[in-house]
Protein backbone atom coordinates (compact mmCIF):
# COMPACT_ATOMS: atom_id res chain seq x y z
CA UNK A 1 0.00 0.00 0.00
CA UNK A 2 2.84 2.44 0.76
CA UNK A 3 4.82 3.89 -2.05
CA UNK A 4 8.18 5.12 -0.70
CA UNK A 5 8.69 7.29 -3.77
CA UNK A 6 5.86 9.67 -2.90
CA UNK A 7 6.43 12.81 -0.87
CA UNK A 8 4.08 15.53 0.28
CA UNK A 9 5.05 19.22 0.13
CA UNK A 10 4.97 20.66 3.65
CA UNK A 11 3.68 23.99 2.39
CA UNK A 12 0.92 23.14 -0.09
CA UNK A 13 0.47 19.38 0.59
CA UNK A 14 0.85 18.51 -3.11
CA UNK A 15 1.73 14.82 -3.40
CA UNK A 16 4.59 14.22 -5.84
CA UNK A 17 7.51 11.95 -6.54
CA UNK A 18 10.63 12.82 -4.54
CA UNK A 19 12.95 13.40 -7.50
CA UNK A 20 13.07 17.18 -7.43
CA UNK A 21 14.29 19.21 -4.44
CA UNK A 22 11.56 21.78 -5.14
CA UNK A 23 7.80 21.29 -4.99
CA UNK A 24 6.07 20.82 -8.37
CA UNK A 25 3.37 23.31 -7.51
CA UNK A 26 4.64 26.00 -5.15
CA UNK A 27 8.37 25.62 -5.94
CA UNK A 28 9.35 25.78 -2.27
CA UNK A 29 11.92 23.24 -1.00
CA UNK A 30 10.47 19.87 -0.06
CA UNK A 31 11.57 18.27 3.19
CA UNK A 32 12.62 14.63 3.35
CA UNK A 33 11.82 12.93 6.63
CA UNK A 34 14.88 10.80 7.08
CA UNK A 35 17.00 12.62 9.66
CA UNK A 36 16.23 10.39 12.62
CA UNK A 37 19.54 10.84 14.40
CA UNK A 38 19.67 14.65 14.61
CA UNK A 39 16.03 14.93 15.60
CA UNK A 40 16.45 12.27 18.27
CA UNK A 41 19.51 13.97 19.74
CA UNK A 42 17.61 17.24 19.95
CA UNK A 43 14.66 15.46 21.59
CA UNK A 44 16.95 13.88 24.20
CA UNK A 45 18.64 17.16 25.11
CA UNK A 46 15.33 19.01 25.41
CA UNK A 47 13.94 16.20 27.55
CA UNK A 48 17.00 16.15 29.82
CA UNK A 49 16.70 19.92 30.34
CA UNK A 50 13.00 19.56 31.16
CA UNK A 51 13.76 16.79 33.67
CA UNK A 52 16.40 18.95 35.37
CA UNK A 53 13.96 21.84 35.68
CA UNK A 54 11.30 19.49 37.07
CA UNK A 55 13.18 19.23 40.38
CA UNK A 56 13.30 22.96 41.36
CA UNK A 57 9.81 23.38 39.83
CA UNK A 58 8.42 21.01 42.44
CA UNK A 59 10.54 21.70 45.49
CA UNK A 60 11.00 25.48 45.41
CA UNK A 61 8.13 27.87 46.19
CA UNK A 62 6.10 28.98 43.19
CA UNK A 63 4.34 31.86 44.95
CA UNK A 64 5.02 34.11 47.93
CA UNK A 65 2.12 35.81 49.71
CA UNK A 66 2.80 38.64 52.18
CA UNK A 67 -0.21 39.54 54.26
CA UNK A 68 -0.02 42.01 57.16
CA UNK A 69 3.66 41.29 57.70
CA UNK A 70 3.50 37.50 57.47
CA UNK A 71 5.07 35.83 54.46
CA UNK A 72 3.83 32.43 53.25
CA UNK A 73 5.64 30.44 50.57
CA UNK A 74 3.69 27.86 48.65
CA UNK A 75 4.91 25.08 46.43
CA UNK A 76 2.79 23.49 43.71
CA UNK A 77 1.81 20.54 45.88
CA UNK A 78 1.26 22.89 48.84
CA UNK A 79 -1.07 25.01 46.70
CA UNK A 80 -3.21 22.01 45.81
CA UNK A 81 -3.40 20.89 49.45
CA UNK A 82 -4.37 24.42 50.52
CA UNK A 83 -7.15 24.66 47.91
CA UNK A 84 -8.45 21.25 48.92
CA UNK A 85 -8.48 22.36 52.55
CA UNK A 86 -10.54 25.43 51.54
CA UNK A 87 -13.06 23.09 49.88
CA UNK A 88 -12.27 24.43 46.38
CA UNK A 89 -12.35 20.89 45.06
CA UNK A 90 -12.82 21.79 41.38
CA UNK A 91 -9.88 24.20 41.30
CA UNK A 92 -7.76 21.83 43.39
CA UNK A 93 -8.61 19.12 40.84
CA UNK A 94 -7.70 21.34 37.86
CA UNK A 95 -4.36 22.31 39.39
CA UNK A 96 -3.61 18.74 40.44
CA UNK A 97 -4.26 17.42 36.93
CA UNK A 98 -2.51 20.29 35.11
CA UNK A 99 0.51 20.73 37.39
CA UNK A 100 1.17 17.33 38.91
CA UNK A 101 -0.47 14.54 36.92
CA UNK A 102 0.01 15.84 33.34
CA UNK A 103 3.74 16.71 33.65
CA UNK A 104 4.46 13.34 35.24
CA UNK A 105 2.48 11.42 32.61
CA UNK A 106 4.06 13.49 29.86
CA UNK A 107 7.56 12.68 31.10
CA UNK A 108 6.72 8.96 31.10
CA UNK A 109 5.30 9.22 27.57
CA UNK A 110 8.22 11.24 26.17
CA UNK A 111 10.79 9.00 27.89
CA UNK A 112 9.18 5.88 26.42
CA UNK A 113 9.08 7.48 22.94
CA UNK A 114 12.72 8.58 23.13
CA UNK A 115 13.84 5.19 24.43
CA UNK A 116 11.83 3.46 21.72
CA UNK A 117 13.40 5.65 19.02
CA UNK A 118 16.84 4.93 20.48
CA UNK A 119 15.95 1.21 20.27
CA UNK A 120 16.25 0.61 24.00
CA UNK A 121 12.56 -0.10 24.30
CA UNK A 122 10.41 -1.97 21.79
CA UNK A 123 7.11 -0.37 20.93
CA UNK A 124 5.04 -0.87 17.79
CA UNK A 125 4.60 2.07 15.44
CA UNK A 126 0.91 2.02 16.35
CA UNK A 127 1.67 2.33 20.08
CA UNK A 128 4.16 5.14 19.48
CA UNK A 129 1.59 6.99 17.40
CA UNK A 130 -1.03 6.77 20.14
CA UNK A 131 1.42 7.95 22.83
CA UNK A 132 2.60 10.81 20.61
CA UNK A 133 -0.91 12.04 19.92
CA UNK A 134 -1.80 11.89 23.60
CA UNK A 135 1.18 14.09 24.53
CA UNK A 136 0.88 16.54 21.64
CA UNK A 137 -1.84 18.81 22.97
CA UNK A 138 -2.06 17.96 26.67
CA UNK A 139 1.29 19.12 28.06
CA UNK A 140 0.70 22.82 27.33
CA UNK A 141 -2.13 22.93 29.91
CA UNK A 142 0.52 22.56 32.62
CA UNK A 143 1.31 26.24 32.07
CA UNK A 144 -1.86 27.17 33.96
CA UNK A 145 -0.10 27.41 37.34
CA UNK A 146 2.56 29.75 35.92
CA UNK A 147 -0.16 31.98 34.52
CA UNK A 148 -1.96 31.98 37.88
CA UNK A 149 1.21 33.25 39.55
CA UNK A 150 1.85 35.85 36.81
CA UNK A 151 -1.70 37.18 36.98
CA UNK A 152 -1.90 37.25 40.78
CA UNK A 153 1.42 39.09 40.94
CA UNK A 154 0.16 41.78 38.60
CA UNK A 155 -3.14 42.11 40.45
CA UNK A 156 -2.30 41.74 44.13
CA UNK A 157 0.14 44.59 44.86
CA UNK A 158 -1.38 46.29 47.88
CA UNK A 159 1.70 46.95 49.94
CA UNK A 160 1.46 45.95 53.61
CA UNK A 161 -2.11 44.76 53.21
CA UNK A 162 -1.44 41.96 50.75
CA UNK A 163 1.28 41.40 48.16
CA UNK A 164 1.94 38.40 45.96
CA UNK A 165 5.32 37.79 44.33
CA UNK A 166 6.46 34.88 42.13
CA UNK A 167 8.78 32.25 43.57
CA UNK A 168 11.73 30.70 41.70
CA UNK A 169 9.66 27.62 40.80
CA UNK A 170 7.44 29.69 38.50
CA UNK A 171 10.21 30.17 35.93
CA UNK A 172 11.54 26.64 36.39
CA UNK A 173 8.06 25.29 35.77
CA UNK A 174 7.51 27.48 32.69
CA UNK A 175 10.86 26.34 31.31
CA UNK A 176 10.01 22.71 32.00
CA UNK A 177 6.72 22.91 30.08
CA UNK A 178 8.35 24.72 27.15
CA UNK A 179 11.14 22.13 26.96
CA UNK A 180 8.67 19.23 26.98
CA UNK A 181 6.78 20.97 24.15
CA UNK A 182 10.06 21.31 22.24
CA UNK A 183 10.78 17.62 22.86
CA UNK A 184 7.43 16.57 21.42
CA UNK A 185 8.00 18.97 18.53
CA UNK A 186 11.33 17.45 17.58
CA UNK A 187 9.96 13.90 17.49
CA UNK A 188 8.68 13.43 13.95
CA UNK A 189 5.85 10.84 14.05
CA UNK A 190 6.64 9.86 10.44
CA UNK A 191 9.89 8.35 11.66
CA UNK A 192 8.01 5.91 13.92
CA UNK A 193 6.72 4.24 10.77
CA UNK A 194 9.84 4.62 8.62
CA UNK A 195 12.03 2.85 11.16
CA UNK A 196 9.81 -0.24 11.12
CA UNK A 197 10.77 -0.84 7.49
CA UNK A 198 14.52 -0.68 8.06
CA UNK B 1 -8.95 11.44 -7.39
CA UNK B 2 -7.12 13.68 -4.89
CA UNK B 3 -4.24 12.09 -3.02
CA UNK B 4 -3.07 13.02 0.48
CA UNK B 5 -0.09 11.77 2.47
CA UNK B 6 -0.79 11.21 6.16
CA UNK B 7 1.09 13.87 8.19
CA UNK B 8 1.85 11.30 10.89
CA UNK B 9 2.83 8.16 8.99
CA UNK B 10 3.36 9.20 5.33
CA UNK B 11 0.95 6.63 3.91
CA UNK B 12 -0.74 7.72 0.65
CA UNK B 13 -4.53 7.90 0.94
CA UNK B 14 -7.00 8.53 -1.88
CA UNK B 15 -9.75 10.86 -0.74
CA UNK B 16 -13.24 10.40 -2.09
CA UNK B 17 -15.87 13.12 -2.01
CA UNK B 18 -16.26 14.07 1.69
CA UNK B 19 -19.76 15.08 2.82
CA UNK B 20 -19.95 18.33 4.85
CA UNK B 21 -18.85 18.04 8.49
CA UNK B 22 -17.35 14.60 7.91
CA UNK B 23 -13.72 13.74 8.56
CA UNK B 24 -11.32 11.40 6.83
CA UNK B 25 -8.94 9.45 9.07
CA UNK B 26 -5.74 7.65 8.19
CA UNK B 27 -6.39 3.90 7.76
CA UNK B 28 -2.99 3.05 9.27
CA UNK B 29 -2.40 5.36 12.25
CA UNK B 30 -5.84 6.93 12.78
CA UNK B 31 -4.65 10.55 12.42
CA UNK B 32 -7.42 12.86 11.17
CA UNK B 33 -6.40 13.76 7.62
CA UNK B 34 -9.00 16.38 6.88
CA UNK B 35 -12.46 17.57 7.84
CA UNK B 36 -14.89 19.09 5.34
CA UNK B 37 -16.51 22.24 6.70
CA UNK B 38 -19.25 23.98 4.70
CA UNK B 39 -18.42 27.66 3.95
CA UNK B 40 -15.01 27.19 5.50
CA UNK B 41 -13.63 30.52 4.23
CA UNK B 42 -16.64 32.60 5.32
CA UNK B 43 -16.66 31.02 8.76
CA UNK B 44 -12.93 31.51 9.28
CA UNK B 45 -13.21 35.12 8.17
CA UNK B 46 -16.16 35.94 10.44
CA UNK B 47 -14.65 34.21 13.49
CA UNK B 48 -11.20 35.73 13.08
CA UNK B 49 -12.52 39.27 12.49
CA UNK B 50 -14.81 38.93 15.53
CA UNK B 51 -11.83 37.73 17.56
CA UNK B 52 -9.76 40.77 16.54
CA UNK B 53 -12.62 43.13 17.42
CA UNK B 54 -13.04 41.53 20.85
CA UNK B 55 -9.31 41.80 21.50
CA UNK B 56 -9.37 45.49 20.55
CA UNK B 57 -12.24 46.08 23.01
CA UNK B 58 -10.31 44.18 25.71
CA UNK B 59 -7.37 46.56 25.49
CA UNK B 60 -9.52 49.66 26.06
CA UNK B 61 -11.65 48.85 29.10
CA UNK B 62 -10.95 47.72 32.67
CA UNK B 63 -10.17 44.04 33.09
CA UNK B 64 -10.47 43.07 36.75
CA UNK B 65 -11.00 45.14 39.90
CA UNK B 66 -10.30 43.95 43.41
CA UNK B 67 -10.89 45.55 46.78
CA UNK B 68 -9.48 44.60 50.15
CA UNK B 69 -10.65 46.50 53.26
CA UNK B 70 -11.70 49.53 51.25
CA UNK B 71 -8.50 49.66 49.24
CA UNK B 72 -9.23 49.26 45.53
CA UNK B 73 -7.09 48.20 42.66
CA UNK B 74 -7.91 47.91 38.99
CA UNK B 75 -5.90 46.23 36.26
CA UNK B 76 -6.28 46.48 32.51
CA UNK B 77 -5.22 43.77 30.08
CA UNK B 78 -1.91 45.51 29.37
CA UNK B 79 -1.27 46.01 33.12
CA UNK B 80 -0.93 42.23 33.47
CA UNK B 81 2.56 42.51 31.98
CA UNK B 82 3.54 46.12 32.73
CA UNK B 83 3.04 45.63 36.49
CA UNK B 84 5.26 42.55 36.37
CA UNK B 85 7.90 44.58 34.54
CA UNK B 86 7.72 47.28 37.23
CA UNK B 87 8.44 44.54 39.77
CA UNK B 88 11.46 43.50 37.70
CA UNK B 89 9.89 40.13 36.91
CA UNK B 90 10.99 40.59 33.31
CA UNK B 91 10.58 37.03 32.09
CA UNK B 92 7.08 36.63 33.53
CA UNK B 93 6.19 40.04 32.07
CA UNK B 94 7.40 38.93 28.65
CA UNK B 95 5.55 35.60 28.93
CA UNK B 96 2.33 37.42 29.89
CA UNK B 97 2.61 39.90 27.03
CA UNK B 98 3.39 37.18 24.49
CA UNK B 99 0.74 34.73 25.64
CA UNK B 100 -2.12 37.15 26.31
CA UNK B 101 -1.66 39.65 23.48
CA UNK B 102 1.20 39.28 21.00
CA UNK B 103 0.90 35.64 19.90
CA UNK B 104 -2.93 35.44 19.79
CA UNK B 105 -3.26 38.75 17.93
CA UNK B 106 -0.76 37.69 15.25
CA UNK B 107 -2.55 34.33 15.14
CA UNK B 108 -5.98 35.93 14.63
CA UNK B 109 -4.60 38.42 12.11
CA UNK B 110 -2.99 35.67 10.01
CA UNK B 111 -6.21 33.62 10.05
CA UNK B 112 -8.15 36.73 8.99
CA UNK B 113 -5.63 37.57 6.26
CA UNK B 114 -5.67 34.02 4.87
CA UNK B 115 -9.45 33.77 4.77
CA UNK B 116 -9.76 37.29 3.34
CA UNK B 117 -7.38 36.59 0.46
CA UNK B 118 -9.31 33.40 -0.31
CA UNK B 119 -12.62 35.25 -0.03
CA UNK B 120 -11.64 37.80 -2.68
CA UNK B 121 -9.93 35.11 -4.77
CA UNK B 122 -6.49 36.71 -4.52
CA UNK B 123 -4.39 33.91 -3.05
CA UNK B 124 -0.76 34.32 -4.16
CA UNK B 125 2.17 31.94 -4.12
CA UNK B 126 3.19 33.56 -0.83
CA UNK B 127 -0.24 32.67 0.66
CA UNK B 128 0.88 29.02 0.69
CA UNK B 129 3.55 29.86 3.28
CA UNK B 130 0.80 31.06 5.64
CA UNK B 131 -0.40 27.48 6.17
CA UNK B 132 2.82 26.48 7.93
CA UNK B 133 3.13 29.83 9.70
CA UNK B 134 -0.38 29.47 11.15
CA UNK B 135 0.25 25.85 12.22
CA UNK B 136 3.42 26.97 14.00
CA UNK B 137 1.83 29.88 15.81
CA UNK B 138 -1.21 27.71 16.63
CA UNK B 139 1.13 25.28 18.40
CA UNK B 140 2.49 28.05 20.66
CA UNK B 141 -0.79 29.87 21.20
CA UNK B 142 -1.85 29.44 24.85
CA UNK B 143 -4.25 32.34 25.49
CA UNK B 144 -7.04 29.94 26.49
CA UNK B 145 -4.76 28.43 29.12
CA UNK B 146 -3.88 31.88 30.47
CA UNK B 147 -7.59 32.65 30.64
CA UNK B 148 -8.16 29.49 32.68
CA UNK B 149 -5.30 30.67 34.89
CA UNK B 150 -7.11 33.98 35.44
CA UNK B 151 -10.28 32.11 36.48
CA UNK B 152 -8.27 29.94 38.88
CA UNK B 153 -6.62 33.09 40.33
CA UNK B 154 -10.04 34.59 40.99
CA UNK B 155 -11.12 31.53 42.96
CA UNK B 156 -7.81 31.49 44.87
CA UNK B 157 -8.22 35.03 46.20
CA UNK B 158 -12.03 35.07 46.41
CA UNK B 159 -11.88 34.55 50.17
CA UNK B 160 -9.34 37.35 50.67
CA UNK B 161 -10.68 40.10 48.46
CA UNK B 162 -13.77 41.28 46.64
CA UNK B 163 -13.43 40.82 42.88
CA UNK B 164 -15.43 42.37 40.04
CA UNK B 165 -14.97 41.87 36.32
CA UNK B 166 -14.81 44.67 33.77
CA UNK B 167 -15.96 44.78 30.14
CA UNK B 168 -12.49 43.76 28.97
CA UNK B 169 -12.75 40.50 30.91
CA UNK B 170 -15.92 39.44 29.09
CA UNK B 171 -14.70 40.58 25.69
CA UNK B 172 -11.46 38.66 26.23
CA UNK B 173 -13.52 35.54 26.99
CA UNK B 174 -15.27 36.02 23.64
CA UNK B 175 -11.90 36.63 21.98
CA UNK B 176 -10.69 33.23 23.20
CA UNK B 177 -13.86 31.53 21.95
CA UNK B 178 -13.82 33.19 18.52
CA UNK B 179 -10.14 32.47 18.04
CA UNK B 180 -10.74 28.82 18.89
CA UNK B 181 -13.67 28.68 16.44
CA UNK B 182 -11.56 30.26 13.68
CA UNK B 183 -8.68 27.83 14.29
CA UNK B 184 -11.09 24.88 14.31
CA UNK B 185 -11.84 25.68 10.67
CA UNK B 186 -8.14 25.83 9.82
CA UNK B 187 -7.98 22.57 7.92
CA UNK B 188 -4.66 22.55 6.09
CA UNK B 189 -5.80 20.19 3.36
CA UNK B 190 -9.07 21.95 2.52
CA UNK B 191 -7.37 25.34 2.56
CA UNK B 192 -4.40 24.16 0.47
CA UNK B 193 -6.85 22.95 -2.18
CA UNK B 194 -8.63 26.32 -2.16
CA UNK B 195 -5.34 28.23 -2.41
CA UNK B 196 -4.19 26.05 -5.30
CA UNK B 197 -7.49 26.53 -7.12
CA UNK B 198 -7.33 30.29 -6.59
CA UNK B 199 -3.74 30.53 -7.88
CA UNK B 200 -4.50 28.26 -10.83
CA UNK B 201 -7.51 30.30 -11.98
CA UNK B 202 -5.60 33.57 -11.66
CA UNK B 203 -2.56 32.39 -13.60
CA UNK B 204 -4.35 30.00 -15.99
CA UNK B 205 -1.83 27.53 -14.63
CA UNK B 206 -2.34 23.82 -15.22
CA UNK B 207 -4.05 22.33 -12.20
CA UNK B 208 -1.94 19.81 -10.30
CA UNK B 209 -3.33 16.37 -10.96
CA UNK B 210 -4.49 15.84 -7.39
CA UNK B 211 -7.13 18.57 -7.65
CA UNK B 212 -10.66 17.37 -8.07
ZN1 LIG C 1 4.34 22.81 -2.49
ZN1 LIG D 1 -1.32 7.89 9.21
Amino acid sequence: MTSPKLISCEHCLTVQSNESPLCDFCELPVHHHTDNHGALQRAWSFLATALLLYIPANFLPIMRTTQLGTTTDSTIVGGVVLLWGHHSYLIAGIIFVASIFVPFAKFLALLSLCFAQSRVLTLSAQQKSIIYRATEFVGRWSMVDVFVVAFLTSLVQMGELMTITPGPAALAFAGMVIFTMLTANSLDPRLFWNSTHE
Amino acid sequence: MPLILCEHCSIAVTLGQLPDNHKASCPRCGHVLTRAYPNIVDRMLIFSISALLCLAISTIFGFVEMSVQGQERQVSLLDTSSRLAQNNDWILAAISLLVLIVIPSIFAALLAYLSFSLKIGQAKNSTIRLLRAISFIGFWNMCEIYFLGILVSMVKIASLAHISFGIAFYSYAFFVLFLFAAYMHFDKYQLSQLIKKSISTQQNKVLPNDLA
